[in-house]
């Protein structure tokens, strides 16, 4: 994989002064104003920012998902200038390189549990390992009980795990997490970042977004976006 | 690696996410289920109009043949003269099996109930015309149906009465007498012994066909063997049913040249559900018993009209070739009947020579394996060959048509009055063939959009976890397939049920069971109570469903039973129009099968758009969507 030893010289993820101008109409909204962001390996960093600033679309384009206004600013995964990437490569980059979370969980309504779980495994076809590794991780999420349920049985609480479960299913190297608490109480809320916390401590990366401060604490770092740039904020003791 | 397991197995084909995805989409919800419903619908319309198409063609091609032969050469109004000089120059060009010849005009015939009818009279050698047409196997009678052998009886001792009433021997006579008298008469035997003398021979004869009428049993026991031997031989009809057919094929009937008319031409003969036909009366009205009265009128040679001319033949047998139109108004009689009421004769003339007979027809059938195109364009140059050769064997040269004069034509060309129509229909048939599979595209194309619709967000989900353009294409297409799949082969059982019941429905609606109408009307009922109870718990779904249900039901009920109760119906397939009496049931399985695929295939192109716009959808604003 990365081949880079240590993650303050090479980061992983890189977004270099981002643009993104939504168009309504006539109406040019620009939401991105040359936003920068570096994520090292293994990396938890929080965004924070007030809503409406553009959390979610720095994230859809750290994914992959959207991209940034043309010649407006880069993005590069291990190296690699995802901008540049077509769309094959970029489907390939989602399925395997990084994992979303929503506020919403998102899961597929139709699906069982175990399914849902599986879906970025069938998405790739064939990945070695992988059918035992979802059911590893819905089990170490206390879900093992679970596997044949469909979402609409399960608590706000479990179906965010089965959404982590599934966006790590093929091992991505960062997981972009977009509000994954906004939905949930307190306590539960404190589950998930609980869990997330363990997945970070055997070395998964993390870009969380969020706009509670005190959910953002738990981060390695936390960068505030604001007026459409990303602001350094100092680490915050631990 | 090699020590993990791996899933690369099941993922060959198609990808399992799309499978499996399919699979839910389709038992998670109705809408698929309607869309089954609708291609198996289209499909099965498809397949029941095609089949009856085809099979109706197929009906008619195979008359056209029976009934005319594949290749017909048809003289002026003089007729052609010499037929058999032509028609054995005709057999013999290997391309020719056989030939035949035939005399038409018009008349109209007399039944014995008085019915009259206009009818085209054909006057035919029945043995080469059966070479031609295969005339043998349309012959309908081969027993004597019903009660109609009392009559024959009957008729028969009419025939040989005083011959029989001198055999009778006084016994016998006390015999027939003591069946006669009434109850307040002496009925003793020596009473009766002496009552016979008194009684005239006529009234004999008469007695003994009473008796054979209405008890042939007891005539049997009366009369000694020989007695009643002479009783049937007097028609072997009754001697044996084989003979039926033998006159049918003589075109005689007891030594008289005999007509054989189409099986719809007399009113005596009622058509069952089962396609074979019953004689009203129980047999009194067949036909063959009876004689009829033809009459023509004779165009003479220099076309003036001469009076009519009636003749009497008895009628042999009757012939069904299954084209309404002809079984309806065409009768046979034998070909030198014919010539004598058309003055087609062979005639000596005032100034010496004769005149000889003509033919206003030959009907050739082609060898094993010929087109009738081909058989035509050796036909042509004989006619001519004929022509040149014979032309001086004439008295009057003015009367043997020159080739230009003569058509000949194909049955094909000759029948374009029946083809336009059916060739008509077709092309209507091929019309409606291509609306409802884009009905089909269409009621897929509505139903997967709306499908894609619901999930949109499902497919921004998809994206955002990798999955391809192509392989959100492939859920809605392969979703698209496995609705026409199904729904095609539903369809195409359902045609082949429907096809297969087709005559049994079509006289279902001619005459519509009460029972029908009751299941309806109480299916209406049984809807509106469920609505009743349903919507006390305020739903307002069951009101409409009830409504939408329940209206038709009625109204389809109440038309039922009305027209059970006062004997109406519904007749689709009017025999008068289609020249068929049944509707045919056969399935083209061809083209089941084709129009099965067709519904798959059209089924997967109302997928592609949906599909379409699926793999189109913007991940974010999918993602987005609520
Ligand atoms: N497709 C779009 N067209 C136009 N404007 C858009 C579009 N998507 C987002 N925006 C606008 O861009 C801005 C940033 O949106 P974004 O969803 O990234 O904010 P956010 O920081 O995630 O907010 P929240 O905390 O509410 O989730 C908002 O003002 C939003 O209205
Ligand atoms: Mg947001």
């Amino acid at each position: 994989m990365n081949d880079s030893g240590t993650r303050s010289t090479d980061p992983l993820l890189v977004a270099e002064s981002l643009h993104k101008t939504y168009r309504l109409g006539d109406v040019e909204v620009p939401v991105l104003k040359g936003a920068s962001l570096e994520v090292a390996a293994g990396e938890w960093v929080a965004i924070l920012g007030s809503s409406g600033s553009g959390k979610s679309t720095l994230l859809h384009l750290l994914g992959g998902l959207d991209r940034p206004d043309p010649g407006a600013g880069r993005i590069v995964f291990d190296g690699g200038d995802i901008s540049l990437q077509n769309r094959r490569e970029r489907n390939i980059y989602r399925n395997r390189s990084i994992g979303f979370v929503f506020q919403f969980y998102h899961l597929l309504p139709e699906l069982t549990v175990s399914e849902n779980a599986l879906l970025p495994t069938m998405v790739a076809s064939s990945i070695p390992g992988a059918r035992e590794r979802a059911r590893e991780l819905l089990e170490r999420f206390g879900l093992g009980h679970r596997l044949e349920h469909r979402p609409r049985e399960l608590s706000g609480g479990e179906r965010q795990r089965v959404a982590i479960a599934r966006a790590l299913a093929n091992g991505p190297q960062v997981l972009l997490a977009d509000e994954p608490t906004g939905n949930l109480d307190e306590g539960t809320g404190r589950g998930i970042l609980d869990l997330l916390a363990q997945e970070h401590a055997e070395g998964l990366g993390i870009v969380m977004v969020t706009h509670d401060p005190s959910i953002a604490e738990l981060a390695d770092r936390v960068v505030e976006l604001h007026h459409g740039q990303v602001m350094q904020t100092d680490p915050v003791s631990r | 690696m090699a020590g993990r397991s791996s899933v690369s197995s099941n993922a060959a084909t198609f990808p399992m996410y799309q499978s499996l995805l399919t699979n839910r989409y389709l038992t998670s919800r109705i809408i698929p289920l309607l869309a089954i419903a609708a291609v198996a619908l289209c499909v099965a319309l498809v397949i029941v109009v095609v089949s009856v198409m085809s099979g109706f063609l197929e009906q008619f091609r195979a008359a056209g043949r029976t009934l005319i032969g594949d290749v017909i050469v048809s003289g002026s109004m003089h007729g052609i003269p010499y037929y058999d000089d032509l028609i054995e120059r005709i057999e013999r060009d290997p391309l020719a099996d056989a030939a035949t010849p035939v005399v038409e005009t018009w008349g109209v015939l007399r039944m014995p109930y008085d019915e009259t009818a206009a009818v085209q009279i054909w006057g035919i050698e029945p043995e080469s015309f059966d070479r031609v047409t295969d005339f043998a196997e349309t012959l309908y009678w081969d027993d004597i149906p019903g009660e109609a052998e009392r009559f024959l009886i009957a008729a028969a001792i009419d025939r040989i009465g005083t011959e029989l009433a001198g055999t009778l021997t006084l016994e016998q006579k006390v015999d027939l007498l003591e069946d006669r008298v009434p109850d307040n008469v002496d009925r003793s035997r020596e009473s009766l012994a002496r009552q016979v003398p008194t009684i005239p021979e006529a009234d004999w004869i008469t007695l003994l066909q009473l008796l054979g009428q209405y008890d042939a049993e007891r005539l049997q026991t009366i009369l000694d063997d020989a007695q009643w031997t002479m009783v049937l031989e007097a028609d072997d009809w009754l001697v044996d049913d084989a003979n039926i057919i033998r006159d049918g094929l003589a075109m005689n009937r007891l030594g008289r040249p005999a007509i054989i008319a189409g099986m719809h031409v007399s009113k005596g003969n009622v058509r069952t559900t089962g396609g074979t036909y019953e004689v009203q009366g129980n047999g009194r009205w067949w036909l063959p018993r009876f004689e009829g009265t033809l009459t023509t009128i004779r165009v003479d040679r220099e076309g003036g009209i001469n009076d009519p001319e009636n003749i009497i033949l008895p009628f042999a047998n009757e012939f069904l070739s299954n084209v309404r139109m002809v079984d309806k108004q065409r009768v046979l009689i034998p070909l030198e009947t014919a010539q004598e009421q058309t003055g087609l004769f062979e005639a000596p003339l005032v100034d010496g020579g004769i005149d000889p007979a003509r033919a206003t027809q030959l009907l050739i059938r082609a060898a094993e394996g010929v087109t009738p195109e081909e058989l035509l364009e050796r036909v042509v140059p004989i006619y001519e060959q004929f022509h040149t050769d014979r032309r001086d064997d004439i008295v009057d040269p003015e009367t043997f048509p020159p080739p230009a004069f003569v058509s000949i034509v194909t049955w094909e060309e000759m029948q374009a009055d029946f083809i336009g129509p059916v060739e008509k229909e077709r092309m209507l048939m091929w019309i409606l063939f291509s609306i409802v599979y884009i009905v089909c595209a269409a009621l897929v194309l509505a139903i997967m959009w709306s499908i894609v619709q619901e999930k949109t967000r499902d497919i921004g989900i998809l994206r955002s976890i990798g999955a391809t353009r192509r392989g959100i294409v492939g859920i809605y297409l392969l979703y698209g397939l496995v609705i026409g799949i199904i729904g095609g082969i539903f369809g195409f059982f359902l045609g082949w049920l429907i096809t297969y019941y087709i005559d049994d429905i079509h006289d279902m609606l001619g005459e519509p069971p009460m029972w029908l109408g009751i299941i309806l009307l109480a299916g209406a009922g049984a809807t509106i109570g469920w609505a009743l109870v349903r919507m006390r718990s305020g739903e307002l779904l069951p009101t409409v469903l009830g409504t939408f249900i329940s209206i038709p039901l009625i109204l389809l009920g109440a038309v039922v039973v009305w027209a059970a109760a006062t004997g109406q119906g519904f007749v689709m397939w009017d025999a008068d129009t289609y020249y068929f009496p049944d509707v045919p049931n056969s399935v083209d399985l061809p083209v089941a099968i084709i129009t099965m695929c067709g519904g798959i295939v059209f089924s997967v192109l109302g997928a592609f758009i949906p599909a379409a716009k699926a793999a189109d959808m913007d991940p974010i604003k999918a993602l987005r969507y609520e």
